[in-house]
């Protein structure tokens, strides 16, 4: 009994020693190696960009990063849980990297309790939910060492191919002492409206955006005689009959190595929808231009046939081609737009060149092959058909912007100001150029304009930003980032693989598809009944009073449109049961069908292997 | 290596003798697409990893591999047959490394039934297939591990009713048990401490082996819970046959 008790204790003791070894061990390799992990997944998700990581290695600044989570997000909101759970896993990536210049802190926000006070005081914004529940909170805060805070007030899940652009833009503006300054020029924001100098900016939701994503934005006069010192690019956004004096700023900002960015039209959709009356685009910019090789022409409008936007006029679809989709330039040199994809391009102009030995040129955007032209006089009503009759097709290469860099050449040779107190305050006049300048010219405004920003999505969606459908915005913070030299990180956006399609939408459109015809037929019915109707509508309220035989038709009408409305109903209901069967089939097949299928396989080889060896066994006795 | 070999083969065999193949993988597979399918938002939340389906695989695997591991010991104990096996130049190492490969083989393949699901639903809807193939092999790894601590439970059993239970019981707790929680509720502030709590937790080591990033140390961490798991079989196998 005695030994009996010695051998338990004994065992129990090598148990517990296996047990604190192991636990010992493997809380040991997680120090050592927890870090050590590898990305398996098809779209590299958990990869930094090359230029994230060159940023975390060189950043000596301490951020932080406060993620805030609703405590029952999975629950509320299945997709938006996992996503959460992917952007911890990701900004705890960033950590890994950081050399503890980065800390992660995930704050779960729970309903009326400090931590959602605290997440809405720090801008984080609620989700709204499709099944109404409030409060589902994801968002970002991001805080250095000064106190500057920046946030991403929804981490929503249609952003997942940019969420790491976003999040290493904030930590390169944060990890900057002083934020980069873009003078901007323009009709649409001007400084004499002190009280509200961004009317427009709904417009044209860029503005806010470049302040979002960590720019000063100093909003200079139309006619200014010269370019701030504390400007570190100028943005000239549609620019109407410049002045002489300012064009004079410009030019000798481009002297002193300015770098400026142009973006001219040659027809504004939005000009165009306000006036109602064609007339030619006029920058005022012309003469400098001319001056150094280079032309916009702004009397013609691009397009391209092959890249052309399909467009729904009067229920049929046409394809556009004076608004096309292109893609960026490619080429290693070409940092503004490398790997840049759908960019909306409306009714643009383009830039012809041929400059000296002192400038060089690179195109950034264009269109070519399938491309043509058409004058923008053309553009008197907005009957498309009528339009496309004067569309030439050319197959020539237009560029839409273009980069010069290099030393430009004045078009004064002596100053435009003579009052000695402003020559004062001004940097001394230049006839030749004293280093590079830069000078980026795009020709199509629209591009920029919320129609085609689909800038309402940020609201409704909770983007960060406002882009969603088209490159457009990343192309303009790209350009921004370059003129600058900001030194701030844009990257683009991942190839997102995260898929949006679920089986139920798979399934419910097989349905669909079986009931198709029957319910465009119906519907059609449907719509022609209701035309009827308000004929015979129109008709009794111009006459002021309804005949019988109007009475009868209406009446036959309306019955008419109850059956259809049945039919419809039918239909829907034959929809619903179709995509019922197809679910209680996958339920079938997955759990009955495939299980016994795998047994009575796995049954059948044992069963030939058996067979097999007492085969094998006769012949050996034999 | 070929006393293991013989020992696996011997094992291996007595499964498709039994039937009890059959049976586990019918169970398993229709338990796993059943939890998938109905556990979690399967149908109208899709992901591209499949997650809904690896997220039970854990409980699943706790419940059905104490199904193939309780016979392991308990009949060579009932009919006293170790002896005689220990009597041939095999060592001891082997009936224990063979038995558990053994095991663990039926688990691969009863794991395997459910590739089913993966084809059927990929004929469907895009899915990153490499993903998966790894997050199945993780799930291998995982089966192993349960395997291992399954069959140091059943070699301490006589009865195989007192190894299913016995074996059931501790893969429920390692599966379940959150120790990570239980110290961030105790001691939210202590960071260190709630590091290290995860790093033995195996529910949260499967989360994050299977969420994409492979990472060094869940790998080991499953590797060292079937070392130490097989080292304590031996100790029980000696304990009992002394």
């Amino acid at each position: 009994m005695k030994s009996d008790n010695g051998k338990n204790i004994k065992i129990i003791v090598f148990i517990v020693a296996i047990v604190v070894a192991a636990t010992a061990l493997s809380m040991g390799i997680s120090l050592l190696c927890g870090n050590l992990k590898f990305d398996v997944t098809a779209d590299n998700r958990y990869s930094l960009s090359e230029e994230t990581m060159k940023f975390l290695e060189e950043n000596q600044k301490d951020i932080a990063i406060r993620l805030y989570k609703d405590v029952n997000l999975s629950k509320k909101s299945p997709k938006l849980g996992k996503y959460g759970e992917y952007v911890q896993r990701l900004l705890g990536k960033y950590v890994d990297k950081s050399n503890g210049k980065i800390t992660l802190s995930v704050i779960e926000t729970v309903p009326f309790a400090s931590t959602q006070a605290e997440a809405e005081k720090a801008g984080v914004k609620e989700f709204e939910l499709p099944n109404k529940e409030k409060y589902a909170y994801l968002g970002a805060v991001f805080t250095d060492e000064e106190g500057r805070s920046m946030t991403i007030p929804r981490l929503g899940v249609e952003r997942y191919g940019e969420v790491e652009a976003d999040v290493t833009r904030l930590l390169s503006v944060l990890a900057k002492d002083k934020k980069a300054a873009l003078g901007v020029i323009s009709p649409f924001f001007r400084v004499a409206n002190a009280k509200n100098p961004l009317q427009y900016a709904e417009n044209y939701p860029f503005i806010k955006q470049l302040q979002e994503n960590g720019y000063e934005i100093v909003l200079l006069r139309e006619e200014t005689p010269y370019i701030p010192y504390n400007v570190d690019a100028v943005l000239l956004f549609y620019p109407l009959n410049l002045s002489n004096l300012t064009v004079f700023a410009l030019d000798q900002y481009l002297m002193r190595g300015g770098r400026v960015i142009v973006i001219m039209d040659a027809f504004s959709d939005r000009r165009f929808v306000r006036k109602k009356v064609y007339k030619q685009y006029q920058s005022g910019l012309d003469k400098f231009l001319q001056n150094n090789g280079i032309v916009y022409q702004n009397n013609m409008l691009v397009g391209d046939e092959r890249n052309a936007k399909e467009l729904v006029l009067d229920g049929q679809k046409i394809n556009y081609p004076l608004k096309p989709i292109i893609d960026g330039e490619k080429g290693e040199e070409k940092k503004i737009n490398n790997g840049l994809k759908n960019l909306y391009l409306s009714h643009a102009g383009f830039f012809e060149y041929d400059v000296g030995e002192n400038l060089k040129v690179k195109e950034l955007l264009s269109v070519e092959n399938s491309s043509g032209e058409m004058p923008a006089a053309a553009m008197v009503d907005m009957d498309y058909d009528e339009l496309l009759k004067n569309y030439l097709p050319t197959g020539k290469k237009y560029s839409v912007a273009i980069l010069a860099e290099g030393k430009f050449v004045s078009m004064f040779d002596k100053p435009l100001i003579e009052d000695a107190e402003m020559m004062l305050k001004m940097p001394p006049f230049l006839s030749v150029p004293l280093k590079e300048g830069k000078l980026l010219l795009i020709g199509d405004s629209d591009m920029f304009s919320a129609d085609l920003w689909d800038a309402k999505y940020k609201e409704k969606h909770g983007a960060y930003e406002a882009v969603f459908i088209s490159d457009n915005m990343r192309f303009l913070l790209k350009a921004v980032d370059y003129m600058t030299e900001s030194g701030y990180v844009t990257l683009t956006a991942k190839a997102g693989r995260l898929s949006l399609v679920s089986v139920a939408q798979v399934l419910r459109d097989k349905a669909m598809a079986n009931y198709a015809k029957q319910k465009e037929d119906s519907e059609k019915k449907l719509m022609q009944i209701r035309q009827n109707m308000a004929i015979i509508g129109d008709k009794t309220k111009a006459k002021g009073l309804t005949t019988i035989a109007q009475f009868k038709e209406m009446e036959e009408l309306q019955r008419a449109e109850m059956a259809e409305n049945r039919n419809l109903e039918q239909i829907e209901y034959l929809i619903n049961k179709k995509y019922q069967s197809y679910l209680d089939w996958l339920a079938w097949m997955l759990i009955v069908v495939i299980p016994l299928g795998v047994a009575a396989a796995i049954w059948g080889i044992y069963y030939a292997y058996e067979l097999g060896a007492k085969r094998k066994a006769r012949e050996y006795v034999k | 290596m070929k006393n293991l070999a013989i020992c696996w083969g011997k094992e291996f065999k007595f499964y498709f003798q039994s039937k009890m193949i059959y049976l586990a993988v019918l169970v398993y597979a229709s338990i796993s697409a059943t939890l998938a399918l109905y556990g979690s938002d399967f149908y109208n939340v899709t992901t591209i990893n499949m997650s809904q389906f690896f997220l039970y695989q854990p409980g699943v695997l706790a419940t059905m591999v104490p199904v193939l591991t309780m016979r392991l010991w308990a009949d060579e104990y009932k009919n006293n047959t170790l002896e005689v096996l220990l009597s041939q130049p095999i060592s001891i190492w082997s009936v224990v490394g063979g038995k558990f490969l053994a095991a663990w083989s039926v688990a691969v393949i009863m794991i395997l039934s459910s590739v089913g699901i993966w084809i059927v639903v990929s004929l469907m809807v895009d899915l990153d297939n490499g993903w998966i193939a790894i997050n199945y092999l993780i799930t291998f790894l995982v089966a192993g591990s349960l395997c291992a601590l399954a069959s140091a439970v059943a070699a301490f059993c006589y009865n195989t009713i007192a190894a299913f239970l016995g074996a059931m019981a501790l893969c429920m707790f390692v599966v379940l048990v959150d120790f990570s929680s239980w110290i961030d509720e105790l001691l939210p502030n202590n960071v260190m401490l709630g590091n290290l709590a995860k790093s033995f937790d195996f529910k949260w080591q499967f989360d994050n082996l299977i969420a994409g990033q492979i990472g060094v140390a869940g790998i080991l961490y499953f590797v060292i819970v079937i070392a130490a798991a097989l080292w304590t079989s031996l100790i029980a196998v000696e304990y009992k046959r002394r």
